[in-house]
Protein backbone atom coordinates (compact mmCIF):
# COMPACT_ATOMS: atom_id res chain seq x y z
CA UNK A 1 0.00 0.00 0.00
CA UNK A 2 1.24 3.46 -0.81
CA UNK A 3 -0.20 6.81 0.14
CA UNK A 4 1.10 10.27 -0.61
CA UNK A 5 -0.30 11.46 2.70
CA UNK A 6 1.29 10.30 5.92
CA UNK A 7 2.01 11.12 9.52
CA UNK A 8 0.11 10.77 12.78
CA UNK A 9 -3.12 12.25 11.47
CA UNK A 10 -3.26 10.37 8.22
CA UNK A 11 -6.66 8.97 9.18
CA UNK A 12 -8.08 6.00 7.35
CA UNK A 13 -5.18 4.66 5.32
CA UNK A 14 -7.34 1.88 3.91
CA UNK A 15 -9.46 4.42 2.08
CA UNK A 16 -6.66 6.71 0.93
CA UNK A 17 -3.90 4.34 -0.08
CA UNK A 18 -3.33 2.66 -3.42
CA UNK A 19 -2.88 -1.09 -3.24
CA UNK A 20 -0.71 -3.34 -5.31
CA UNK A 21 -1.34 -7.04 -4.89
CA UNK A 22 1.64 -9.28 -5.51
CA UNK A 23 0.92 -13.02 -5.48
CA UNK A 24 3.43 -15.15 -3.60
CA UNK A 25 6.38 -16.02 -5.77
CA UNK A 26 5.60 -13.51 -8.50
CA UNK A 27 8.58 -11.54 -9.76
CA UNK A 28 7.94 -7.84 -10.13
CA UNK A 29 10.03 -4.93 -11.34
CA UNK A 30 10.52 -1.30 -10.50
CA UNK A 31 8.46 -0.06 -13.45
CA UNK A 32 5.38 -1.96 -12.33
CA UNK A 33 5.63 -0.38 -8.90
CA UNK A 34 6.06 3.06 -10.37
CA UNK A 35 3.07 2.71 -12.65
CA UNK A 36 0.72 1.08 -10.21
CA UNK A 37 1.15 2.88 -6.95
CA UNK A 38 3.47 5.88 -7.07
CA UNK A 39 1.27 8.97 -7.61
CA UNK A 40 1.63 10.76 -10.91
CA UNK A 41 1.38 14.08 -9.12
CA UNK A 42 5.03 13.67 -8.11
CA UNK A 43 7.76 14.70 -10.51
CA UNK A 44 9.74 12.24 -12.56
CA UNK A 45 12.88 12.15 -10.41
CA UNK A 46 10.83 11.63 -7.24
CA UNK A 47 8.83 8.87 -8.86
CA UNK A 48 11.98 7.07 -9.96
CA UNK A 49 13.70 7.32 -6.58
CA UNK A 50 10.65 6.36 -4.58
CA UNK A 51 9.73 3.41 -6.77
CA UNK A 52 13.33 2.18 -6.61
CA UNK A 53 13.15 2.42 -2.82
CA UNK A 54 9.83 0.56 -2.68
CA UNK A 55 11.26 -2.13 -4.96
CA UNK A 56 14.33 -2.57 -2.73
CA UNK A 57 12.10 -2.58 0.33
CA UNK A 58 9.92 -5.31 -1.12
CA UNK A 59 12.97 -7.41 -2.02
CA UNK A 60 14.26 -7.17 1.54
CA UNK A 61 10.77 -7.91 2.85
CA UNK A 62 10.68 -11.17 0.91
CA UNK A 63 14.34 -12.20 1.25
CA UNK A 64 14.55 -11.61 5.00
CA UNK A 65 11.18 -13.13 5.82
CA UNK A 66 9.27 -10.13 7.08
CA UNK A 67 5.56 -10.71 7.61
CA UNK A 68 4.63 -7.06 8.15
CA UNK A 69 6.33 -3.77 7.35
CA UNK A 70 4.83 -0.33 7.73
CA UNK A 71 6.67 2.96 7.30
CA UNK A 72 4.75 6.06 8.27
CA UNK A 73 5.84 8.70 7.62
CA UNK A 74 8.19 8.22 4.73
CA UNK A 75 9.93 11.44 3.83
CA UNK A 76 11.41 12.22 0.44
CA UNK A 77 13.75 15.19 0.17
CA UNK A 78 13.46 16.67 -3.31
CA UNK A 79 16.65 18.77 -3.09
CA UNK A 80 18.92 16.00 -1.95
CA UNK A 81 17.05 13.12 -3.60
CA UNK A 82 17.14 11.18 -0.34
CA UNK A 83 14.63 9.04 1.48
CA UNK A 84 14.11 9.06 5.24
CA UNK A 85 12.29 6.49 7.33
CA UNK A 86 10.88 8.33 10.33
CA UNK A 87 8.83 5.62 11.97
CA UNK A 88 8.58 1.93 11.36
CA UNK A 89 6.62 -1.10 12.52
CA UNK A 90 7.71 -4.56 11.45
CA UNK A 91 7.15 -8.24 12.13
CA UNK A 92 9.44 -11.11 11.26
CA UNK A 93 8.65 -14.79 10.76
CA UNK A 94 10.31 -16.40 13.73
CA UNK A 95 10.22 -19.85 12.13
CA UNK A 96 12.49 -18.39 9.43
CA UNK A 97 15.15 -17.68 12.02
CA UNK A 98 17.17 -20.69 10.84
CA UNK A 99 17.69 -19.10 7.41
CA UNK A 100 17.40 -15.35 8.07
CA UNK A 101 18.56 -15.10 11.67
CA UNK A 102 22.17 -14.48 10.69
CA UNK A 103 21.12 -11.65 8.38
CA UNK A 104 18.91 -10.06 11.04
CA UNK A 105 21.68 -10.20 13.62
CA UNK A 106 24.28 -8.95 11.16
CA UNK A 107 22.26 -5.74 10.81
CA UNK A 108 22.13 -5.27 14.58
CA UNK A 109 25.86 -5.77 14.79
CA UNK A 110 26.35 -2.48 12.92
CA UNK A 111 25.46 -0.63 16.06
CA UNK A 112 26.69 -2.75 18.89
CA UNK A 113 30.15 -3.73 19.98
CA UNK A 114 29.04 -6.91 21.67
CA UNK A 115 27.46 -9.72 19.68
CA UNK A 116 23.72 -9.36 19.80
CA UNK A 117 20.72 -11.33 18.67
CA UNK A 118 17.37 -9.88 17.69
CA UNK A 119 14.68 -10.04 20.32
CA UNK A 120 10.90 -10.15 20.05
CA UNK A 121 9.39 -7.93 22.75
CA UNK A 122 6.10 -8.67 24.48
CA UNK A 123 3.10 -6.94 22.90
CA UNK A 124 1.87 -3.53 24.14
CA UNK A 125 5.17 -3.02 25.87
CA UNK A 126 4.24 -5.34 28.70
CA UNK A 127 6.84 -7.05 30.86
CA UNK A 128 6.64 -10.81 30.90
CA UNK A 129 6.35 -12.57 34.21
CA UNK A 130 8.76 -15.42 34.86
CA UNK A 131 6.05 -17.95 34.02
CA UNK A 132 5.09 -16.14 30.80
CA UNK A 133 8.73 -15.93 29.81
CA UNK A 134 9.21 -19.66 30.35
CA UNK A 135 6.25 -20.48 28.12
CA UNK A 136 7.42 -17.94 25.54
CA UNK A 137 10.80 -19.66 25.42
CA UNK A 138 9.07 -23.00 24.85
CA UNK A 139 6.91 -21.41 22.13
CA UNK A 140 9.96 -20.20 20.22
CA UNK A 141 11.35 -23.72 19.99
CA UNK A 142 8.33 -25.44 18.58
CA UNK A 143 5.97 -25.26 15.63
CA UNK A 144 3.12 -25.68 18.12
CA UNK A 145 1.63 -22.53 19.60
CA UNK A 146 2.21 -22.16 23.32
CA UNK A 147 1.02 -19.00 25.02
CA UNK A 148 0.54 -17.89 28.57
CA UNK A 149 -0.86 -14.48 29.49
CA UNK A 150 -1.44 -13.53 33.12
CA UNK A 151 -4.33 -11.06 33.09
CA UNK A 152 -4.91 -10.99 36.79
CA UNK A 153 -2.34 -12.59 39.05
CA UNK A 154 -4.86 -12.78 41.89
CA UNK A 155 -7.59 -14.31 39.75
CA UNK A 156 -8.86 -17.85 40.11
CA UNK A 157 -10.25 -18.44 36.66
CA UNK A 158 -8.02 -19.94 34.01
CA UNK A 159 -9.24 -20.10 30.45
CA UNK A 160 -7.49 -22.63 28.27
CA UNK A 161 -7.97 -21.66 24.68
CA UNK A 162 -6.93 -24.63 22.66
CA UNK A 163 -6.37 -25.01 18.97
CA UNK A 164 -4.92 -28.02 17.26
CA UNK A 165 -1.79 -28.35 19.36
CA UNK A 166 -2.73 -27.62 22.93
CA UNK A 167 -6.12 -29.35 22.75
CA UNK A 168 -4.38 -32.57 21.77
CA UNK A 169 -1.94 -32.16 24.66
CA UNK A 170 -4.74 -31.50 27.20
CA UNK A 171 -6.73 -34.48 25.95
CA UNK A 172 -3.67 -36.72 26.20
CA UNK A 173 -2.95 -35.66 29.79
CA UNK A 174 -6.63 -35.99 30.68
CA UNK A 175 -6.77 -39.53 29.26
CA UNK A 176 -3.54 -40.50 31.01
CA UNK A 177 -4.83 -39.28 34.36
CA UNK A 178 -8.11 -41.12 33.81
CA UNK A 179 -6.42 -44.39 32.92
CA UNK A 180 -4.13 -44.14 35.94
CA UNK A 181 -7.03 -43.81 38.35
CA UNK B 1 2.12 -18.04 16.00
CA UNK B 2 5.43 -17.21 14.46
CA UNK B 3 4.88 -13.66 13.14
CA UNK B 4 6.66 -11.63 15.82
CA UNK B 5 6.93 -7.89 16.11
CA UNK B 6 10.40 -6.40 16.40
CA UNK B 7 11.63 -3.12 17.81
CA UNK B 8 11.58 -0.02 15.63
CA UNK B 9 15.32 0.37 16.28
CA UNK B 10 16.06 -3.14 14.98
CA UNK B 11 13.77 -2.74 11.96
CA UNK B 12 15.52 0.49 11.00
CA UNK B 13 18.94 -1.15 11.30
CA UNK B 14 17.85 -4.02 9.07
CA UNK B 15 16.58 -1.60 6.43
CA UNK B 16 19.65 0.61 6.56
CA UNK B 17 21.91 -2.40 5.99
CA UNK B 18 19.97 -4.12 3.22
CA UNK B 19 17.97 -1.43 1.40
CA UNK B 20 20.51 0.15 -0.95
CA UNK B 21 18.39 3.12 -1.87
CA UNK B 22 18.21 4.46 1.69
CA UNK B 23 20.86 6.95 0.75
CA UNK B 24 19.59 9.39 3.35
CA UNK B 25 21.26 7.33 6.04
CA UNK B 26 19.79 6.23 9.30
CA UNK B 27 21.30 6.71 12.71
CA UNK B 28 19.75 4.98 15.70
CA UNK B 29 21.01 4.30 19.19
CA UNK B 30 19.54 1.89 21.68
CA UNK B 31 19.41 3.09 25.29
CA UNK B 32 18.50 0.24 27.58
CA UNK B 33 17.17 2.08 30.57
CA UNK B 34 16.14 -1.07 32.36
CA UNK B 35 16.46 -0.71 36.10
CA UNK B 36 17.72 -3.82 37.82
CA UNK B 37 16.05 -4.71 41.07
CA UNK B 38 16.41 -7.44 43.61
CA UNK B 39 13.50 -9.49 44.84
CA UNK B 40 13.19 -10.01 48.57
CA UNK B 41 14.26 -13.47 49.65
CA UNK B 42 16.25 -14.40 46.56
CA UNK B 43 20.03 -14.28 46.50
CA UNK B 44 20.87 -12.87 43.06
CA UNK B 45 19.80 -9.75 41.28
CA UNK B 46 16.97 -10.50 38.93
CA UNK B 47 16.01 -8.22 36.02
CA UNK B 48 13.03 -5.95 36.38
CA UNK B 49 11.03 -8.15 34.02
CA UNK B 50 10.49 -10.64 36.82
CA UNK B 51 8.76 -8.21 39.11
CA UNK B 52 5.33 -9.34 38.08
CA UNK B 53 5.99 -12.99 38.90
CA UNK B 54 3.28 -14.88 40.75
CA UNK B 55 5.82 -16.50 43.02
CA UNK B 56 7.12 -13.36 44.63
CA UNK B 57 5.27 -11.31 47.17
CA UNK B 58 7.30 -8.19 46.94
CA UNK B 59 9.78 -6.69 44.52
CA UNK B 60 12.23 -4.20 45.84
CA UNK B 61 13.51 -1.61 43.43
CA UNK B 62 16.69 0.37 43.68
CA UNK B 63 16.84 3.73 45.39
CA UNK B 64 16.60 6.93 43.34
CA UNK B 65 20.34 7.53 43.52
CA UNK B 66 21.17 3.98 42.45
CA UNK B 67 18.82 4.32 39.49
CA UNK B 68 20.56 7.59 38.65
CA UNK B 69 23.96 5.90 38.79
CA UNK B 70 22.80 3.08 36.56
CA UNK B 71 21.37 5.52 34.03
CA UNK B 72 24.57 7.58 34.05
CA UNK B 73 26.52 4.45 33.22
CA UNK B 74 24.12 3.62 30.40
CA UNK B 75 24.35 7.16 28.97
CA UNK B 76 28.17 7.12 29.03
CA UNK B 77 28.21 3.84 27.18
CA UNK B 78 25.84 5.24 24.54
CA UNK B 79 28.04 8.35 24.10
CA UNK B 80 31.12 6.27 23.47
CA UNK B 81 29.37 3.94 21.02
CA UNK B 82 27.53 6.75 19.22
CA UNK B 83 29.44 10.03 19.34
CA UNK B 84 26.95 11.62 16.93
CA UNK B 85 24.49 11.78 19.85
CA UNK B 86 26.44 14.72 21.20
CA UNK B 87 26.29 16.83 18.08
CA UNK B 88 22.97 16.21 16.40
CA UNK B 89 19.37 17.10 17.09
CA UNK B 90 17.61 13.94 18.28
CA UNK B 91 14.31 12.14 18.60
CA UNK B 92 13.70 9.92 21.63
CA UNK B 93 10.87 7.46 22.23
CA UNK B 94 10.29 4.13 23.98
CA UNK B 95 10.78 1.15 21.67
CA UNK B 96 8.65 -1.58 23.20
CA UNK B 97 5.70 -1.97 20.83
CA UNK B 98 3.63 0.88 22.20
CA UNK B 99 1.49 2.72 19.67
CA UNK B 100 0.48 6.38 19.59
CA UNK B 101 3.50 7.47 21.57
CA UNK B 102 3.20 11.04 20.35
CA UNK B 103 -0.34 11.40 21.59
CA UNK B 104 0.60 9.67 24.84
CA UNK B 105 3.36 12.14 25.63
CA UNK B 106 6.08 9.56 24.97
CA UNK B 107 7.92 11.34 22.20
CA UNK B 108 10.49 14.11 22.27
CA UNK B 109 11.42 15.74 18.96
CA UNK B 110 14.36 17.85 17.91
CA UNK B 111 16.11 17.75 21.28
CA UNK B 112 19.73 17.85 22.36
CA UNK B 113 21.51 14.93 24.05
CA UNK B 114 21.31 16.75 27.42
CA UNK B 115 17.55 17.04 27.02
CA UNK B 116 17.33 13.39 25.99
CA UNK B 117 19.13 12.26 29.16
CA UNK B 118 16.80 14.32 31.32
CA UNK B 119 13.74 13.08 29.44
CA UNK B 120 14.73 9.42 29.85
CA UNK B 121 15.65 9.90 33.53
CA UNK B 122 12.19 11.29 34.20
CA UNK B 123 10.52 8.27 32.64
CA UNK B 124 12.69 5.16 32.91
CA UNK B 125 11.31 2.44 35.17
CA UNK B 126 8.11 4.39 35.80
CA UNK B 127 4.65 3.12 35.11
CA UNK B 128 2.66 4.74 32.37
CA UNK B 129 -0.92 4.31 31.34
CA UNK B 130 -1.66 3.54 27.72
CA UNK B 131 -5.19 3.38 26.42
CA UNK B 132 -5.70 0.72 23.84
CA UNK B 133 -8.67 1.09 21.56
CA UNK B 134 -10.07 -2.27 20.55
CA UNK B 135 -13.09 -1.66 18.30
CA UNK B 136 -15.68 -0.32 20.75
CA UNK B 137 -13.87 -1.08 23.96
CA UNK B 138 -10.96 0.69 25.46
CA UNK B 139 -8.79 -0.96 28.02
CA UNK B 140 -5.88 0.41 29.91
CA UNK B 141 -2.43 -1.13 30.03
CA UNK B 142 0.03 -0.23 32.67
CA UNK B 143 3.57 -0.77 31.63
CA UNK B 144 7.06 0.13 32.67
CA UNK B 145 9.22 2.16 30.35
CA UNK B 146 12.22 -0.02 29.72
CA UNK B 147 13.88 0.66 26.42
CA UNK B 148 14.45 3.69 24.27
Amino acid sequence: MFCSEGGVDVGNVDEKAVRMRIPTGEIINCEQIKNQIIPESLNSKARDSISEFVFDLFSVFVDLNFTYLEINPLVYSQDRDTIHVLDLAAKLDQTAEFESGKSWNAALKLNEQDPITIDFPAPFGRDLTREEKYVADLDAKTGASLKLTILNKDGRIWTMVAGGGASVAYRYVHLRINTLF
Amino acid sequence: MSARAIREHDGKLILSKYVKSLRGGLQVARIEAETKSSIVGLPETIPATLQGSLNTKEAVTLSESDVRKQLDGIFLKAESQHPWLLSKKLVVKPDQLIKRRGKGGLLALNVTWQEVKLWISERAGKEFEVKKKLKNNTFICLFKILFF
